[in-house]
């Protein structure tokens, strides 16, 4: 099903459109050897107080807990282990596992070492990319070698129309795109110099866009990137 | 001996070492973690609706069961495709010799990259050195573990290095203009004069 957003083309011209993701590889699924179908289940495996985390604080010599791991068997909850896990909902646990009634969520940032360099409020980052705002055509044009020899295109979006009218609207930029042989960079904000975030705290992309049309037909796609081709640097050497 | 990338290039046989290419190396990570009062860091856990049943994280097993819900072990399961053939296994491509071809640049754009490795050359052909070094794309197969799937694999060299992309295609296809059929010849509205006295 598409989703929409608003792009502008080189004449200042925006107009909202679809756009769908890649087609999701064909479904396979499970049999026995049998060829019965086999579905994924969820189980219970372990229930509070049976956890590794509970025994170990029930016991902190392992000695002791060995022994009545031997003569009781205080990891099994035997009314609900094995049964399908029933509706859930997600709870976050604090020390010795109780629910907590007041949390904070806090962004972590860590550098190419996996060391934290600064710890904050988690702030939620909204979407760069909507139907009401429009996304700026920046005029700045990339061959596709570069593009290509530069950035893991890691998703892909092809954009569609939803009407005769954004037909030719996009079948014109498609055109634009392939007569000049490059792809448009594309970004969000004023300018086009935000990173496109499609959806609330979603992952933050630069996109290319690419056109290629004949006489009735086009294909656009927007490129889009969040990792270069570039040797990570080597780790700081300490004395 | 570190597995590696093995490719055969017009009977010329190279070898790379593979380093998993991501965004936390080159920039870092950012994590979204949940704190107590304290300070403390804290877990996800599950509380079923009925509030009965607390579930630490660890506590969900993923199983296959069949109809009777008799567990399936995962070394007797069989995948079938959509028409219910059953799909045979591919063995990892890693130290086998995978054949190379030369594609345009452009195909590139017609796959989605999955996964990016950094290539440590242990063995480069002379004439895929030169081919990389001029700017040719390669493509060929890769499977990381035994699987289902083999996936489409290209090598491309930069100022950076040597570089494999693995994706799968895109399956984008082209949109065309819905044009309306062109009106019969024969099209009897507009054969005589406008019939006003039927409005």
């Amino acid at each position: 099903m598409p989703r929409f957003f608003a792009i502008t083309d080189e004449r200042q011209r925006d107009s909202r459109v679809g756009y769908e993701g890649p087609r999701r590889p064909a479904r396979r699924s499970f049999v026995n050897g049998a060829g019965a179908p086999v579905a994924n289940a969820r189980l219970v495996k372990a229930t509070e107080g049976h956890d590794p985390a509970a025994l170990l604080r029930r016991h902190p010599d392992p000695e002791a807990l060995a022994q009545a791991l031997l003569a009781g068997d205080p990891e099994l909850d035997l009314e609900n282990v094995g049964r399908r896990l029933p509706d859930v909902s997600q709870v976050w646990l604090g020390e010795e596992g109780k629910i907590l009634y007041a949390a904070r969520a806090l962004k972590v940032v860590l550098d190419t070492q996996g060391n934290e360099t600064s710890r904050e409020d988690f702030v939620d980052v909204e979407a760069t990319v909507a139907e009401e705002v429009a996304l700026p055509w920046s005029g700045r044009l990339l061959p596709v070698e570069r593009v290509v020899r530069s950035f893991a295109l890691v998703q892909k979006l092809q954009l569609r129309h939803i009407n005769g009218l954004t037909f030719d609207f996009l079948h014109q930029i498609a055109r634009l795109l392939q007569e000049k042989r490059q792809l448009l960079l594309v970004g969000a904000g004023e300018r086009g110099a935000r990173p496109l975030i499609f959806s609330r705290n979603g992952s933050p992309y630069r996109g290319f866009l690419e056109g290629r049309a004949d006489d009735d037909g086009f294909l656009l796609v927007l490129h889009l990137s969040n990792l270069e081709l570039k040797r990570p640097a080597a780790p700081a050497v300490t004395p | 001996m570190a597995r590696a990338l093995v490719f055969n290039h017009g009977g010329e046989v190279s070898r790379f070492g593979l380093t998993k290419h991501a965004r936390e190396k080159l920039y870092g990570g950012r994590k979204r973690v949940v704190v107590d009062e304290q300070g403390r860091e804290c877990e996800r856990g599950l509380l079923s609706e009925d509030g009965s049943l607390l579930l630490p994280p660890g506590s969900v097993a993923m199983m296959y069961v069949d109809e009777q819900l008799d567990v399936v072990e995962r070394a007797d399961l069989r995948t079938v495709d959509e028409a219910g053939t059953v799909v045979e296994r591919v063995g990892s491509t890693l130290d086998k010799e995978v054949p190379l071809r030369p594609v345009p640049l452009e195909t590139l754009l017609d796959y989605v990259t999955s996964l990016v490795y950094l290539l440590d050359p242990e063995a480069l052909g002379p004439d895929l050195a030169a081919a990389l070094a001029r700017g040719e794309l390669f493509q060929g197969v890769f499977a990381y573990t035994d699987g289902f799937e083999l996936q489409d694999l290209f090598v491309l060299q930069n100022d950076e290095g040597i570089w494999a992309l693995v994706g799968r295609p895109t399956g984008f296809e082209w949109l065309r203009r819905a044009v309306p059929p062109p009106a019969p010849e024969d099209d009897a509205l507009f054969e005589d004069d406008l019939d006003f006295g039927m409005l």
